[in-house]
């Protein structure tokens, strides 16, 4: 049984509002088409499993990845679906390596927001008999989670505008990205505010693109590439779905999740040990709380630690140097896209905004109304 | 668990409803404009296997060969040979409508003429004894001013005698 899984490589495509002529399943198509040339591998030979991840209310259909082997050669092989993000594709992925059934897997993700009304699937996701007439959106939550978060730490609107300054900064060097802008905290204190202290700026925009990855055994891994990332460390934890059974200024389901996987990594101190981070921030107050849940500064700090500058492209230890999800990236793809940035970093593929150096990486995918599920992954090279 | 009759049974009535405006994507886009402007229905081939796709795909499912190159394109149909069908003669309510479906319908796997390509679609016939597998049938298009671009600018496949 191996006893690594290796990443090979991973490809995007360009984030956008909307792409009007590319199907679901083009959008899929043109991601695995990419990795499979920079894996430089025989989709119809080499690709053993294919682990996806979409979600039926975003595609209308059930079965959402009904589609997918078609356009990935998947006829008569393995293939098995992921519903909630992206970043537990990749794990369930590497468990497929890792049980010794498959030596090299796809992972692919792919969502198409502009196709409908997100608000209506947000809702949809929430407990039917009770809390779903109240008309609660991811939205309305997270402004009922930020509001918590900042009358137990005192954290502000403006350091949650401060991650907006820099992720929408930072993605204006991500060829990638969707929405990139030289803002002011000003400005995103001043723009439309949605549910306060939520603002349309601090929520991360609609947007269509798909992530596709190739994971593989040691040593195949070793022979496709001389720059394999290794799976080092991975954790994921579930939160309660109802509000009122959690703390939600704290994300304890993130810090169970971060330690799992920083204890399979062999790391004791993750803010000197993590060379840059990639986190899924739907909304810019969670950038902060995340960073609190992972280790790098302690509950209630997170605003302190924006304000140190320690995150910035050029600090100590750069959270979300991509433009995170706040530059636009879909949900389902959010998390899988953070661990192919962590990649890309690690393989030294991240041009304008490359950490050098980089070693460590960690990458964060989450889902559910507030972050109620996590999943943390350590990627070392 | 016994039932308590004893007790009012709470149920929660809601009907949910989704807009979705779903992009058709490159080939399948080409179809329809085709089906649309020129009552014509296309196919493709894969240049590596040969395996024949209606509608046309962008690559095929089973080698992953490019076959999307518009030139390449057969036209088929609109004749064809059934090869199978259904017949429902029970009323359902239709999810992109809200409508209950007049029944009897009935729809088929069409074999049309010019490359070994099945089309699904309705048949006119509702009778089951005037339905016979391999027997001759041909698309009904729509007036060219109330073609939208959707499988129904075909209305749908009539028995014909040759």
């Amino acid at each position: 049984m191996p006893d690594r899984v290796g990443i090979v490589a991973a490809a995007m495509t360009k984030f956008e509002a909307a792409k009007p002529w590319q199907h679901l399943a083009e959008l899929v198509l043109e991601v695995t088409d990419k990795v499979v040339e920079a894996a430089g591998i025989s989709l119809q030979k080499d690709v053993e499993s294919i682990v996806s991840c979409s979600q039926d209310h975003w595609d209308g259909r059930t079965i959402s990845s009904m589609p997918i082997p078609d356009v990935t050669c998947g006829h008569l092989k393995d293939e098995s679906k992921v519903a909630d993000d992206g970043a537990y594709a990749v794990l369930y992925g590497a468990m497929h390596i890792l049980s010794g059934d498959h030596k090299l897997v796809l992972v692919v993700s792919h969502c198409a927001e502009s196709h409908t009304d997100g608000t209506i699937i947000e809702n949809w996701s929430i407990d039917h008999i009770f809390t779903r007439m109240l008309g609660l959106d991811y939205t309305l939550a997270a402004a009922m989670q930020a509001r918590r978060y900042m009358d137990k730490y005192g954290i502000t609107p403006e350091q949650f505008a401060k991650v907006v300054v820099k992720n929408k900064g930072n993605a204006k060097k991500n060829p990638y990205a969707q929405d990139s802008a030289t803002l002011s905290v000003i400005d995103v204190l001043k723009s439309q505010m949605l549910a306060d202290p939520i603002t349309v700026m601090d929520r991360k925009p609609v947007s269509d693109g798909a992530c596709a990855m190739i994971l593989a055994t040691e040593e195949i891994a070793k022979k496709l590439t001389d720059k394999p990332v290794w799976i080092k460390g991975a954790g994921n934890c579930y939160d309660p779905h109802f509000l009122g059974d959690r703390e939600l200024a704290d994300c304890d389901a993130l810090e169970t999740a971060s330690k799992k996987a920083y204890k399979m990594a062999g790391i004791k101190n993750p803010v000197k040990e993590i060379d840059v981070v990639e986190l899924s921030e739907y909304y810019s107050y969670q950038e902060l709380l995340w960073t609190e849940g992972l280790g790098l500064c302690k509950r209630g700090e997170g605003g302190k630690f924006i304000d140190s500058g320690k995150t910035q492209l050029n600090g100590d230890i750069p959270v979300n140097p991509s433009g995170g999800l706040l530059s636009g990236i879909p949900i389902t793809v959010a998390g899988m896209s953070r661990v192919a940035e962590a990649v890309w970093q690690l393989q030294g593929r991240s041009g304008e905004r490359q950490i050098p150096g980089a070693k460590l990486a960690v990458a964060h995918g989450c889902g559910g109304i507030c972050g109620q599920m996590h999943c943390v992954l350590v990627l070392g090279n | 668990m016994k039932a308590k009759p004893q007790l009012e049974l709470i149920y929660l009535d809601m009907t949910l409803k989704m807009p979705f405006k779903w992009n058709t994507g490159e080939p399948l886009g080409e179809f329809f404009r085709e089906l649309k402007a020129n009552e014509k229905i296309y196919a493709n081939q894969c240049p590596t296997c040969g395996r024949n796709y209606c509608p046309p795909a962008n690559i095929c499912t089973r080698d992953h060969s490019r076959c999307n190159e518009k030139d390449k394109w057969v036209a088929v149909g609109p004749k064809g040979t059934l090869l199978t069908f259904f017949i429902c003669e029970q009323s359902f309510l239709i999810p992109t409508t809200g409508e209950m479906l007049e029944v009897p319908f009935s729809v088929g796997l069409v074999m049309l003429d010019g490359a070994p390509v099945v089309l699904q679609h309705c048949l006119q016939e509702t009778d089951v004894e005037k339905i016979k597998p391999g027997m001759r049938v041909e698309a009904v298009f729509k007036p060219k001013e109330e073609r939208k671009g959707n499988i129904f600018d075909i209305i749908h496949f009539k028995t014909i005698k040759e």
